[in-house]
């Protein structure tokens, strides 16, 4: 396999869950479900009293208008649909992929977090206790509170956040939006 | 990290959920299906010759079931490189390529520690860097500086091998 597809395929598996802890429990399920029909046919096969329904009385009560019926169904129906969505959902980290030629990058959205905030403090000259920033899918958020008397240029702030990004070219994309508080702060 | 397939992980999950639903409308057809105009099939008691099939089936599912659990999450090793040889073969460890690079930039301002793995995935054995950064640090500077330890492992080595590098932050 080309490196190139190599490193692609593992930056997907680095910034998406994997499903195999749910398919286990999902098959621990099925199992633990399969064991009691197992119990109870060879019971009915020996020709013993059932521990609860012998499969010939579970085919009568399928038959009948027992009460209990729809509400087993509807049990049914909602548990298939919850594993029909966590078979389909993505399930994201909260992480990025990064472009290197040598090397599969994944970046946690906090690490690229505290990046921003570096970059964005130090280009509005903002103490480190002054700023926060978060990251989430597709933006970047930065806060800056500037200290009284000092005025911070936003402008500043935003061009050196967006350099820091176009750098990094993060996938799945990323904006940053640096926003001035404004409230300054006296005292450090 | 595994080597399981993620695509059949879903296509499991997706046929359990079908069939759930299947059945769930199943159990709904007696109480609905004379206001749908429906008739319900009447079941009949189940035969001896029946009941074998039924018991077959439950095994056969048990079995594979336990099957796909205990092989799920394989792919770890800790051999990072096999090398071959008519009189022997040579081995490298995945830590001795990992100590390399955090030795490397145990000095390094930016980076707090340095953690390492391997795994195969499609025939192939990839390095796995795990980087934890200070809050501050400088994060492009770091990706570079990691990168050019990972080029002077390459001439250690004599081999280039994939490699996956993780960054996260630390405090």
């Amino acid at each position: 396999m080309n490196e190139t597809t190599l490193y692609r395929r593992i930056a997907r598996r680095e910034t998406h869950q994997s499903r195999s802890t749910a398919s286990v429990v999902v098959l621990a399920l099925v199992s633990i479900g399969a064991v009691y029909v197992g119990i109870e046919v060879v019971l009915a096969l020996l020709g013993r009293p059932p521990l609860l329904v012998s499969p010939a009385q579970a085919v009568v009560a399928f038959g009948s208008k027992a009460a209990w019926l729809p509400w087993a169904g509807l049990g049914a129906i909602v548990f298939g649909l919850i594993l029909v969505l966590v078979a389909i959902v993505p399930a994201r980290r909260a992480r990025h992929a990064l472009p290197n030629e040598r090397m599969a990058i994944v970046v946690d959205d906090r690490a690229l977090a505290g990046a921003l905030a570096t970059e964005a403090r130090l280009a509005a000259g903002v103490p480190k206790n002054r700023v926060r920033a978060s990251v989430s899918r597709s933006r970047g958020l930065v806060s800056l509170t500037p200290s009284s008397g000092y005025p911070v240029s936003q402008g500043d702030a935003q061009e050196a956040a967006d350099r820091l990004l176009a750098a990094l070219a993060v996938s799945p994309r990323l904006r940053a939006r640096v926003s001035v508080s404004e409230n300054a702060v006296v005292g450090s | 990290m595994t080597r399981s397939n993620r695509i059949l992980n879903r296509a499991l999950i997706l046929l359990v959920g079908v069939v759930a639903i299947a059945a769930g409308l199943a159990l709904e057809l007696p109480t609905f299906s004379p206001r749908l105009g429906l008739q319900t099939p009447k079941l009949a008691v189940p035969s001896d010759d029946v009941l074998w099939i039924v018991f077959a089936a439950c095994v056969a599912v048990v079995v594979l079931s336990l099957l796909w659990m205990f092989t799920r999450g394989r792919g770890r090793t800790s051999e990072l490189l096999v090398l071959g040889d008519p009189n022997g073969s040579i081995t490298v460890d995945a830590r001795v390529a990992g100590d390399l690079i955090a030795d490397g930039l145990a000095d390094h301002r930016d980076i707090a520690s340095v953690g390492s793995g391997s795994y195969r995935m499609r025939g192939q054995r990839v390095l796995s860097l795990r980087v934890v950064i200070r809050p501050s640090a400088d994060l492009p500077g770091v990706i570079r500086d990691v990168a050019q330890k990972i080029d002077e492992l390459d001439v250690v080595l004599e081999r280039r091998f994939p490699v996956l590098l993780q960054v996260v932050a630390g405090r």
